[in-house]
Formats: C-alpha cells, structure tokens, sequence
C-alpha cells in the first residue's frame, strides 16, 4: 500500500496493508545466521539435519525463529511504501509468538495490518503494524507479533 | 548457574542469572548481518556517510542483530545438564532505548522473570533481558524472552 506522506498513515488505522512476496529461507541463509547467533552445536535443530529426523517432531531442520523476526523488515519494505520519509526508527516489538516451526526450504511472506497510528511530540508518526508471517502450504501463521516504529517527514 | 533439569528453573524464579562477557560489535558482524537479513541501509553499512551524517560519525548496529545476539551471549550464563534442545517461543515487549554504534562494546544481563511447568518435564521459563552499553547507564535493549527447555 502506498501512502503519499507519513502523515496519511493516521487516516488509515484498521488497513490491511496486504501480503508480501513469498521468501524461501534456505539452507545457506540459515547457516549464515547461525554464525551470528554462537556456537553450532547447541543449534543443532537449525543445522543438523540428520539429528533433526531423529529427534524433532516433524523431522525436519528449523529456521531460527529470530533469524524469521530478522527479516521483517525486508518483508514490511513490500506492503508499505510511504513517501517523503526523512528516516525510520525502529523502536521494539510487542508479544511475539513463534506458533509453529518453519523448516528449512520453506517460503514465507508477512501479512500486515496498521494496529495503531499517533503523532508523535517530535512530528514522527508513530505506527504499529500487526504481523502474520505466513508459511506456504501450512494452515495459521508460524509467527506474529507486533513492530513498532516511528516515521520521521 | 548449572542445574541437572529443566523443572530446577522453577527454584531460581526472581533470581539473577549474570552478565555475559563484554562483546565489541564489528563492522564485519554488521555488515554480515545487512546481507543475511537483507538490509543495507546506509546507516549500517556506509561507513562514510555515516562519517559525514551520523552524529559521533559512526554507523549504528541493526536493533534486530542485538535480538539476534541473544542467543550467543546467553549461552554461558547457565548450563541444563539434562537437556535436549531449546525452542523460541517468543518474547514480550521489547525496547531498543539506545543506539550501539559501531566499535561499542556490550553484554547481557538476564534474570528469570517467570518459570512454568509443562508437559514431559519441559518448562517455559520467561527472562528479563538486558543488553548494556559498556561506559553507559542506557541500555541498548530491554525485552522480557520466553524459551521452552525439553529435557
């Protein structure tokens, strides 16, 4: 959805901001992560393929879940294209649930909804964007939450 | 801390776990991260316009890189000897309340908010997370992050 100005987002608390592209998280893309988030062996259920089938229900490897929250961003760049923004700042996130594993190989894409929208003192808006990210082939999203972010003119 | 099982997390509710070890943020685990998340705005990854824009002329770590760090800098601060694996679960309000810039050193400091029983022997255990700045009374993040712990 495109907002013309920042401004615009206050007109439109409630909209669906629609759904993103689908993004395959692959084998390469989880092992790039794993070496920001430590050690191998304690990852072994995002690594270990032949671990996983033994012991993970599902039998599968399974992308970390803060590697899925990591690509919000990207995934929210598809659905809201606001113009004349100065910067953005991402400032938190609200109760975020990992429902469901997402095993590797798998496509995703995040849906979005605009939970709340406020000036703020400093003439930023101040948006909450409900997120369901999406697995293809799987009934509910595997993970949602809220982002919280304050777009400055 | 060292416990024998999952469920010995219900004994330590309140308490504090520790700090991990200071972690200084490179350009190069930056820049990593821009490339596997995808997301290289300048402000991360252009050293030299973050010279000329960014006030103190550094660029600024992704807030998603320190969550993402979590993983690593808690993994000394207690050990489960009884322990298969670690699900996410997911994690309640958080707050970036400080930028890191490049160069910054920080560590976590984690407390056991909460703990509760579940099926098998498994336990959700809630933490209060603190990432800190070295030399600066502000934290980079707070958040409250809830694991599974199967034995």
């Amino acid at each position: 959805m495109r907002f013309a100005h920042p401004s615009d987002l206050l007109d439109h608390i409630g909209a669906k901001l629609g759904v993103s592209d689908w993004l395959e998280i692959d084998r390469a893309r989880v092992n790039a992560f794993a070496t920001i988030a430590g050690k191998p062996e304690p990852q072994w259920m995002h690594l270990d393929a032949e671990r996983a089938a033994r012991e993970l229900p599902g039998g599968k490897t399974i992308v970390q879940g803060y590697l899925l929250l990591s690509l919000f961003p990207r995934l929210t760049a598809q659905c809201l294209d606001v113009g004349q923004v100065g910067r953005t700042l991402n400032y938190g996130l609200n109760r975020v649930r990992f429902e469901a594993p997402v095993p590797v190989g798998a496509r995703v894409r995040l849906r979005l909804t605009i939970s709340a929208a406020e000036k703020t003192k400093s003439d930023g808006i101040r948006l909450t964007l409900d997120c369901a990210l999406e697995v293809e082939h799987s009934d509910g999203p595997a993970v949602v939450g809220q982002t919280l972010r304050i777009v400055y003119p | 801390m060292t416990l024998t099982r999952p469920v010995d997390l219900l004994d330590h509710v309140g308490e504090e776990l520790g700090v991990s070890d200071w972690r200084e943020i490179e350009q190069a685990v930056i820049d990593h991260f821009a490339d596997v998340t995808d997301d290289h705005q300048w402000i991360h990854v252009d050293t030299e316009r973050a010279a000329r824009e960014v006030p103190g002329g550094r660029t600024i770590a992704h807030g998603l890189l320190l969550l993402s760090m979590l993983t690593e800098l808690g993994a000394d601060l207690f050990h489960v000897e009884q322990l298969s694996h670690i699900t996410n679960y997911g994690l309640e309000r958080l707050r970036f309340t400080a930028q890191v810039p490049v160069g910054t050193r920080i560590r976590l400091r984690r407390s056991i908010a909460d703990a509760t029983r579940r099926d098998g022997g498994s336990v959700r255990v809630t933490f209060d997370d603190v990432i800190e700045i070295e030399g600066s009374e502000r934290p980079a993040m707070v958040a409250r992050t809830i694991w599974l712990l199967h034995p």
